[in-house]
């Protein structure tokens, strides 16, 4: 990695946070689920970046993030655990040489890539949704808010996922 | 020993792992109570000041809501303005009056104004937060209301923001009462529709109705007698002969902006004497 790599992911995941906590964190307004678009960040990372660099981001993410909603720990933790078995689905679902490639459309095929991102996301939301409760009281409605917001978030990895495939076909 | 080393090596991204959720686990099980996370919540001023941007912006979008709201609430403190004066006319003379009138002044509630710069309620531990802090005197456990009724209790406070812990909290307790009768019981909220809150420990026995006014109870320091809560929905009898009574709350919690914290002057002296009674028992 040169240094106008990393700047190039630092701009990324200066975006991906305030999007997240200046725009979706206030999608509640809407009565729905919130979204939480910032982990397509650890998920787009370069699956062969170093495992405990890559921990350590996930963890800073999801602390900044918590910071700015009031979740303090939860999204912290839910990230790490994402991030630790991230490699794991890049080889289960990804293409075979996945490990070294920079997850996208382009490099995992589309279906392979969404199969990968909602096996991510599922996991994160879930947990997140789970600890935000604090217990197993009311499992339904968890679980109702745990889908909702697995769906929203889809939607919009798919969207963002969709146009970065459009756009660099397009110079190409 | 060499195949030590590498079991070590194998393992160490996996202890790395275990130390930061071991991190993260702490930071949640600390601050995820009701009185704690000072600094690492959206009271603190990074993230208050970024709110309040977000809210210079955003505030436009629904000023022409917020003029209506204004408006209606100028009407009806006109209409109780001239309802005021005539009651006035009426107990002029009347010294009961002059004595409920002095006891609440005694009480020396206050209020004082604020914005709300961020709030959620779709979560089962919601919060808002208010543009006021300790500078402008806001302390954690003063009540918070706006014009449509009781919001919920400020839990900490930085120099410019205070983090309020709305009744849309399931750590929310109010003391309330039906109005005009004696019994109270208390208000919490089961976590799942912003629109409802209920109300627990009113045995059976009480006679209630449907569209029956909740208020606050006067028990506590928070907030005085009498302020309006929600009004009764369904309800049903519970276990243990104790009514189950469902609130439809008076604000919407999707949709506030302005509220008002109170400011209850004699909360310490109330505070001490009651501690100073229970020593001498």
């Amino acid at each position: 990695m040169n240094s106008s790599f990393n700047y190039k992911y630092l701009v990324h995941w200066l975006i991906y946070i305030a999007v997240q906590v200046l725009v979706l964190n206030g999608v509640d307004y809407l009565q729905m689920a919130t979204p939480f678009l910032f982990i397509l960040f650890l998920i787009n990372l370069p699956a062969d970046m170093a495992r405990i660099p890559f921990l350590l981001t996930a963890f800073v993410t999801g602390l900044v993030v918590d910071v700015f909603s009031s979740t303090a720990g939860i999204h912290c933790t839910a990230c790490v655990f994402i991030a630790y078995l991230k490699p794991l689905f890049c080889k289960a679902l990804g293409p075979s040489d996945a490990l070294t490639l920079t997850p996208s459309f382009r490099s995992f095929g589309q279906s392979r890539y969404l199969q990968y991102a909602l096996s991510m996301v599922a996991i994160h939301h879930a947990l997140f949704f789970f600890m935000e409760n604090g217990s197993t009281n009311m499992l339904l409605s968890v679980l109702f808010r745990v889908v909702q917001s697995i769906i929203f978030t889809m939607l919009l990895v798919f969207s963002v996922e969709y146009f970065k495939y459009r756009h660099s076909s397009n110079e190409n | 020993m060499e195949t030590l080393l590498r079991f070590f090596a194998i393992f160490k991204n996996f202890f790395v792992f275990l130390l930061l959720e071991i991190l993260g686990l702490m930071l949640y099980f600390s601050y995820n109570s009701y009185q704690h996370g000072k600094y690492l919540n959206a009271s603190n001023v990074v993230a208050g000041k970024l709110y309040g941007i977000r809210n210079e912006i955003t505030g436009y979008m629904d000023l022409n809501n917020q003029n209506w709201d204004l408006a209606r609430e100028n009407a009806s403190l006109k209409s109780q303005l001239y309802a005021a004066n005539k009651a006035l006319e009426y107990f002029r003379e009347d010294s009961t009056y002059a004595i409920r009138r002095k006891i609440a002044e005694k009480n020396n509630y206050s209020f004082m104004s604020a914005r709300v710069v961020n709030a959620t309620f779709t979560k089962a531990h919601n919060y808002l937060t208010l543009d006021k802090g300790s500078n402008e005197g806001v302390r954690p456990l003063m009540g918070v209301v706006s014009q449509a009724g009781v919001v919920g209790i400020v839990s900490s406070v930085s120099e410019h923001f205070s983090l309020v812990i709305p009744v849309l909290n399931v750590s929310s307790q109010i003391s309330v009462k039906v109005k005009n009768k004696s019994q109270t019981g208390t208000l919490v909220w089961k976590g799942d529709d912003y629109r409802y809150a209920t109300l627990q420990e009113i045995p059976s026995y009480i006679p209630i109705a449907k569209g029956d006014s909740i208020v606050t109870s006067g028990y506590s320091s928070i907030f005085p007698e009498g302020i309006f809560v929600g009004k009764i929905g369904k309800y049903g009898r519970g276990k243990d002969q104790v009514l189950s009574i469902d609130v439809n709350l008076g604000p919407d919690f999707s949709k506030l902006v302005y509220v008002d914290i109170i400011d209850f002057k004699n909360a310490e002296e109330m505070k001490k004497l009651e501690k100073e009674g229970s020593l001498n028992e």
